[in-house]
């Protein structure tokens, strides 16, 4: 009788062999990448969706690593899962693609510590402002436009405490390293969500949000990445994105594995998967993201190498100021962030 | 004899009293064991958080108020605390105007279908809370069933966009969904009003309106409370329809705490901004209870 309960119990608690938990970007789990692996391997993938960097650090924290196996972790999430004790080390013999990455990629600083990689790094691209082609007719060019009155009461703007760095490229004069702010430039930085709140419509949390806000004709420009400017163009509408010309922030995207996951070898296999020429060349058609498989982008286009940032990778990359690891984010920039747009 | 009859009519029923209260005690030690382990152990562990603080990534157990002057020193956390009790208030208020009249005709008025008016009161409760909050972002946004009435109507010209991410969304919402909880004790507690009484008052010439002030309102008062202080504390900790309806600094209380256990990674600072919460709702429980709200009215 007790054989039999704990039978029932460890069949309901314990996850199966075959199924990969992920904490995802939202589309990364797309069924066009998803279901070719899901076959070839007979796994399930079952991909969690959140927000923020600051939700997948909560969620991984949470059950300490066990109930996720892999998470997308943008290049200022992975050192905060590293300090924690997260993180798995990656065995970079079992991954076939490893070599096809650009240079840049293969053990970039915000997934190497302690000389050990801990990531696989499969896409970046930078902050991007979107509007509606039907309501605006003049092209904006600068994050400026969202601080524009003449749009108020339809801007939506991402509610992530990261982003004073986007903000903080509006100051004059502009940092060096809009993620390395003094007290007295954070001051002066928190002027401006708080100039801008009164115009904001809504500050969104999922990027899907934002197709649903344009597509209910709540807002007519908002802030995000290329996935969501995709989303907007399938819910019918004529969106354009913009890089702001201030200078612009950006993110990494690395597949981290849990220190205590279920099923590591898995892990890698889809980690090598999505950095394989299948993998990368379908993020580039779902999400518009730029890749970091040498090989993959030159498989496209020149046209659509130039679209995605892919003609010199190093110049372009350099270009953005990609989020990254900052030691006083919890301290500083979350509640001040909190201030200017919840106060 | 009648004395001896008495005499041992009274050690039995002594007896029996003694044997009922170690019963009670018996029959309590279960719920209250209960109550003990899964509610007050916890929320003991959760308060003793505000005296530690985080320090990256971990929590610091060295004793400190650093917690609660950050509370009184952030204008942040105070702001929210009083939009939070101002909003709950609204809440409380409107759902009294608006459960009141309907659980008295439910209670007084109507003789035929009364069990089906009342499922049709709690019949929304048999949907999720969520699936309410959500059809209300759609009845209310610029091109939802509203605003395209008021425009086909021509009431107004454009379609109002006060109507949705504003702090109307979030009080017609708030209303919408927590009116039940109103109207249940309040029927309860009319439906068990006397109608003899009513009658009387009226023989003795007393006028609708004062029949109401001085006999129904204050003989329906534990139910009037206990309604109140269910909607008012369901407003306190709610997060969930200020997150979809809310605008910018809309935001309430429920929130930040649930953003300081998870995103924020700052529990500390979370059990902290629970404590003015309870402190407060403890407050109306108290007032309440001095009021009459706890007691059994015949």
């Amino acid at each position: 009788m007790v054989k039999r309960f704990e039978y029932v119990l460890h069949a309901t608690t314990e996850r199966h062999a075959d199924e990969l938990k992920l904490i995802i970007w939202e589309g990364y789990a797309d069924d066009t990448y998803r279901k070719p692996f899901e076959e070839a391997n007979q796994v399930t993938v079952s991909p969690t969706e959140a927000g923020t960097g600051d939700e997948m650090f909560a969620l991984m924290r949470e059950s300490d690593g066990k109930n996720y196996d892999m998470v997308s972790a943008s290049s200022d999430l992975p050192r905060r899962l590293y300090d924690a004790g997260l993180l798995a080390e990656i065995d970079t013999t079992k991954l076939s693609n490893y070599n096809k990455l650009y240079d840049q990629f293969k053990t970039p600083d915000y997934i190497t510590f302690d000389d050990k990689l801990y990531g696989v790094n499969c896409a970046w691209g930078p902050t991007i402002v979107l509007y509606n082609t039907e309501e605006i007719t003049t092209e904006p060019t600068a994050w400026n436009a969202l601080l524009d009155e003449q749009y108020t009461g339809k801007i939506a703007t991402w509610n992530y405490p990261i982003q004073i760095a986007q903000y903080a490229l509006l100051l004059d004069p502009k940092p060096a390293n809009p993620y390395e702010l003094t007290d007295e430039q954070l001051a002066q930085v928190k002027d401006i969500p708080v100039r801008q709140r009164p115009l904001v419509r809504k500050y969104w949390d999922l990027g899907g949000e934002v197709a649903e806000l344009f597509k209910n004709k709540v807002i007519v420009i908002a802030d995000g990445w290329s996935w969501i400017t995709l989303q907007t163009r399938a819910a019918k509408l004529d969106v354009q994105e913009v890089v702001p010309s201030e200078g612009v922030t950006g993110w990494s995207d690395s597949w981290c594995i849990s220190k205590n996951a279920q099923n590591y070898d898995l892990a890698l296999k889809w980690a090598d998967w999505m950095i394989g020429d299948e993998g990368q060349i379908g993020i580039t058609e779902v999400m518009n993201y730029s890749i970091t498989n040498k090989d993959a982008a030159a498989t496209l286009t020149p046209e659509r190498q130039q679209e995605l940032r892919l003609t010199d990778v190093e110049a372009e990359y350099a270009k953005i100021h990609m989020w990254r690891f900052i030691p006083a984010y919890d301290e500083k920039w979350v509640p001040l962030w909190n201030e200017a747009t919840q106060g | 004899m009648a004395n001896i009859a008495t005499e041992a009519g009274d050690a039995s029923s002594s007896s029996s009293g003694g044997r009922r209260d170690r019963s009670a005690l018996i029959l309590l030690a279960g719920p209250l064991g209960w109550m003990t382990v899964f509610y007050l152990v916890p929320l003991s562990i959760l308060l003793v958080h505000s005296i530690w603080s985080v320090e990256y990534p971990e929590i610091d157990h060295t004793p400190t108020l650093a917690n609660f002057r950050t509370f009184f020193t952030t204008s942040l956390y105070p702001t929210i605390l009083l939009r939070t009790v101002t909003m709950a208030a609204l809440v409380t208020a409107g759902a009294m105007v608006l459960g009141y009249p309907l659980a008295y005709f439910l209670a007084k008025r109507v003789r035929r279908h009364r069990e089906l008016l009342l499922m049709l009161v709690v019949f929304p409760l048999w949907s999720s809370y969520l699936v309410r909050v959500f059809a209300w972002k759609s009845l209310l946004g610029t091109s939802g069933i509203l605003n395209t009435f008021l425009v086909w109507s021509g009431i107004v010209q454009e379609p109002l966009t006060v109507l949705l991410y504003s702090k109307w969304a979030m009080y017609i919402t708030f209303l919408h969904v927590w009116l039940p909880f109103m109207i249940l004790p309040l029927y309860t507690v009319l439906d068990r009003l006397p109608g003899t009484l009513l009658e009387a008052s009226a023989d003795l010439g007393a006028q609708g309106w004062r029949t109401f002030v001085r006999i129904v309102l204050p003989l329906s008062l534990p139910g009037l409370l206990a309604g109140s202080l269910s909607v008012f504390s369901l407003t306190m900790g709610d997060y969930i329809t200020p997150t979809l309806l809310g605008g910018p600094g809309d935001q309430l209380i429920g929130k930040i705490v649930a953003d300081q256990f998870g995103v924020a990674n700052n529990w500390p600072l979370g059990a902290t901004l629970i404590i003015p919460v309870l402190i407060i709702i403890s407050l109306a429980l108290f007032v309440s209870s001095l009021a009459g709200a706890m007691e059994r009215r015949a």
